[in-house]
């Protein structure tokens, strides 16, 4: 395997983290050597070196999209942290319902991973406006940085193995039978989801309007604190009074550095 | 009044004393006044005596209101000491334990109200010190946990990483070889081919020869027949010649006339030499051919020979390279089957170590957090454990402080020696290495 000398490791992760905000310290020398010596080995790169001018050269973005699928990582299952779901089911669904006025909900995953977090939401919200869907917009944006794991989202197949954490009624009604081991999402729920790239470290969001719930789970634990709090007051700024924030039940916000109120464990709102 | 409540509490008591002596003495005063003024009109009818007497009363009377008015301020000041303090020192103690200093000792000075307030506060600093130190230890223990699992994910995402690599690199070198092992099968299947076609020629040319050979047989039996037929034109010439000399013979006797005849038969006397000469060359060459093509069938037996084992050994190479073709293709199955298996492999470890890297991530956070907790907890300056809990005494807690330390130097001294000798040797078996002791201490009933 190609090593990866101490300078070199600190301009790669330098690099990473001042574009994608994922902090590598030096412990996570060998998840960079392991992920990418592959991706050496098919540039014709014989050290990292060579990688990294390879990667500033290169103008297609091709390298760099290769770059951020292996070094983000993307772990997610359906049901995860479940009881946020219990909550956006329960709390948060109905203050919407009576608050937003023009029928337009805005819910946003973001670091979406291969779907499974913004499909659930989207059976929920299925689920609970039943037959008073046709008059709402309630259409989910879904992002995440790495392209190979969009496609995989937007695909929305995924093994049986996979699905049966989910409620029957949900795994009867918004699945299809793919293959012998895998299922599909119907084509009407991924209607419902809107997948796109974005990198949360921009420095400004390229959105209209304002959301009334964000999903950012297990997301900023990759960053470091300061990185996290400017994501965390980017989403105050993008989100409509009273809106709610869920982050990963492993992370905490620091409630002298931001505006947000503590509900429950891992859920914000914005006062 | 407001000035009055500014007042601190020693300042007021003292005031209220002080009011108490000024009225004091004013009701003094006016006593004295009245009694001089009684005095005065008394004064007339009475005898220079009396005079004498009121003096003596009025200094008595003097002395008494100022010994009051300074006993007053004596006791006035002393209360006021009582009460402030005990009062100072408690607000020294709730400064200190606003400041996060729990550390505090307070002394129950009186069974009053204000020795009430000590007690409560005792009771709250202790109960304040309990809970404290319970969060303390649990957020250093928490602190110290988390680290753990901080660092064990971290280890699992590190192997569960270079899982996934190698992995990675087997899965390449498999489809590698699984792409040669087709080549291999591919080339195998041509070279059985090319072999079969190979022994067809062989026995093609096979034939060819035998057929060959036939013709060569008949080619010298047609020498052997010309070889008669010049023998033939050989007997033809030699008679010829004995015709032509007989000419010659019959054309000298008729000499005159026979001139021209004599010139004939010498034409055709020479003509049967050169017909002779050539029947000579001619049957010259065809034994020469004979001899040739016996040496050509001699040559064509052996070719035909050695075509033969040809065709023997290139079905032989054919039969094997045929194996060769269905191993390789068995093996280019099996191979994909080990591909297909590792892929599997691979997707387990690469989803493991996403999880383990995901762990890894989370549960650093988590550390951090229990770390922030614990530096939290850190601000409280505790009073030691067990010092309030039980009345203890200077000594004992003399002597539980050495304890404590002792047990900290023997500890240190554990870890030094760990980090010599191996784990399992005690400080028993440092001494004497070589004997360890793998007893019980303890055997119940026996």
């Amino acid at each position: 395997m190609v090593s990866i000398t101490e300078n070199e490791f600190k301009e790669l992760a330098g690099y990473i983290k001042s574009n994608y905000g994922i902090h590598l310290n030096d412990e996570k020398k060998n998840l960079v050597t392991g992920r990418l010596h592959n991706v050496l080995f098919e540039n014709n790169c014989g050290n990292f070196s060579e990688f990294f001018d390879l990667l500033k050269t290169d103008k297609s973005g091709r390298i760099v999209n290769t770059l951020v699928n292996k070094i983000t990582t993307n772990y997610t299952y359906f049901m995860r942290e479940s009881d946020h779901f219990k909550y956006f089911q329960d709390k948060v669904l109905p203050y919407l319902k009576n608050t937003v006025s023009d029928h337009d909900l805005r819910i946003w995953s973001a670091g979406c991973s291969s779907g499974e977090e913004p499909y659930t939401l989207a059976m929920i919200i299925d689920k609970y406006f039943n037959l008073e869907r046709a008059t709402w917009n309630t259409k989910v944006l879904a992002t995440d940085i790495s392209e190979d794991i969009l496609i995989k989202a937007k695909k929305g197949q995924y093994s049986k193995e996979q699905v049966v954490s989910l409620p029957i009624d949900f795994r009867m009604n918004y699945f299809k039978k793919f293959d012998s081991k895998n299922d599909a999402i119907i084509e009407r729920l991924k209607d419902e989801i809107i997948f796109r790239k974005l990198n949360l470290m921009n420095s400004s969001f390229p959105f209209k309007k304002k959301f009334h719930v964000i999903f950012c789970r297990n997301v900023m634990i990759y960053f470091d604190n300061k990185t996290k709090m400017e994501l965390v007051n980017k989403f105050y700024e993008y989100m409509e009074p009273g809106g709610t924030l869920f982050i990963g039940h492993a992370e905490s916000l620091n409630r002298e550095q931001t505006k947000f109120e503590y509900i429950l464990p891992a859920i914000y709102r914005k006062p | 009044m407001r000035y009055f409540k500014n007042l601190k509490l020693k300042e007021k008591l003292f005031a209220c004393f002080l009011l108490f002596a000024a009225m004091t003495g004013v009701v003094g005063l006016f006593g004295i006044y009245s009694m001089y003024t009684i005095n005065a009109r008394v004064g007339n009818m009475v005898s220079a005596d009396n005079t004498v007497n009121f003096n003596f009363y009025f200094i008595i009377m003097i002395v008494i209101m100022i010994l009051g008015i300074a006993l007053a301020l004596i006791i006035g000041s002393m209360v006021a000491k009582t009460i402030s303090q005990p009062l100072n020192l408690l607000v020294a103690s709730a400064e200190k334990i606003a400041d996060g200093d729990l550390d505090v000792d307070i002394h129950i000075t009186s069974n009053d109200e204000i020795g009430a307030l000590e007690r409560a506060f005792q009771k709250m600093t202790d109960h304040i010190n309990d809970i404290m130190t319970s969060i303390d230890s649990a957020a250093i223990q928490v602190a110290a946990g988390s680290k753990q699992i901080a660092d064990s994910s971290m280890g699992l995402s590190q192997g569960a990483t270079e899982q996934a690599s190698s992995i990675e690199q087997l899965t390449a070198s498999i489809e590698e070889i699984s792409s040669h092992t087709k080549l291999n099968a591919d080339n195998a299947v041509e070279a059985n081919e090319l072999a079969e076609r190979t022994k067809e020629e062989a026995v093609q040319g096979n034939i060819e020869m035998n057929a060959m050979l036939k013709s060569m047989e008949e080619i010298n039996e047609s020498s052997t027949n010309i070889s008669k037929i010049i023998k033939v034109i050989e007997e033809i010439a030699f008679q010829t010649n004995i015709l032509a000399l007989n000419a010659a013979v019959e054309a000298a006797r008729a000499r005159q006339h026979g001139k021209g005849f004599a010139v004939v038969a010498e034409e055709v006397r020479n003509l049967a030499a050169r017909s002779a000469d050539a029947a000579k060359e001619t049957t010259a060459m065809i034994e020469g051919s004979i001899k040739k093509v016996d040496v050509g069938t001699k040559i064509a037996t052996k070719t035909a020979t050695s075509l033969n084992k040809i065709v023997d050994d290139i079905t032989k190479v054919s039969d094997i390279v045929g194996n060769i073709a269905t191993a390789s293709n068995e093996q280019a199955i099996g191979i994909s089957q080990i591909n297909q298996g590792i892929m599997q492999v691979s997707e387990v470890v690469q989803m493991n170590s996403a999880t383990s890297e995901e762990s890894a991530a989370a549960s650093e956070e988590l550390s951090s957090q229990a770390e922030l907790l614990r530096e939290q907890a850190e601000r409280f300056k505790l009073k030691k454990a067990t010092n309030y809990s039980y009345s203890s005494t200077d000594k004992s807690k003399l002597e539980l402080e050495q304890m404590l330390r002792d047990l900290n130097e023997n500890n240190n001294s554990n870890r030094n020696n760990r980090l010599i000798q191996p784990s399992f040797q005690t400080d028993e078996t440092i001494n004497n290495p070589t004997h360890i002791f793998l007893n019980d201490n303890e055997f119940g009933k026996y």
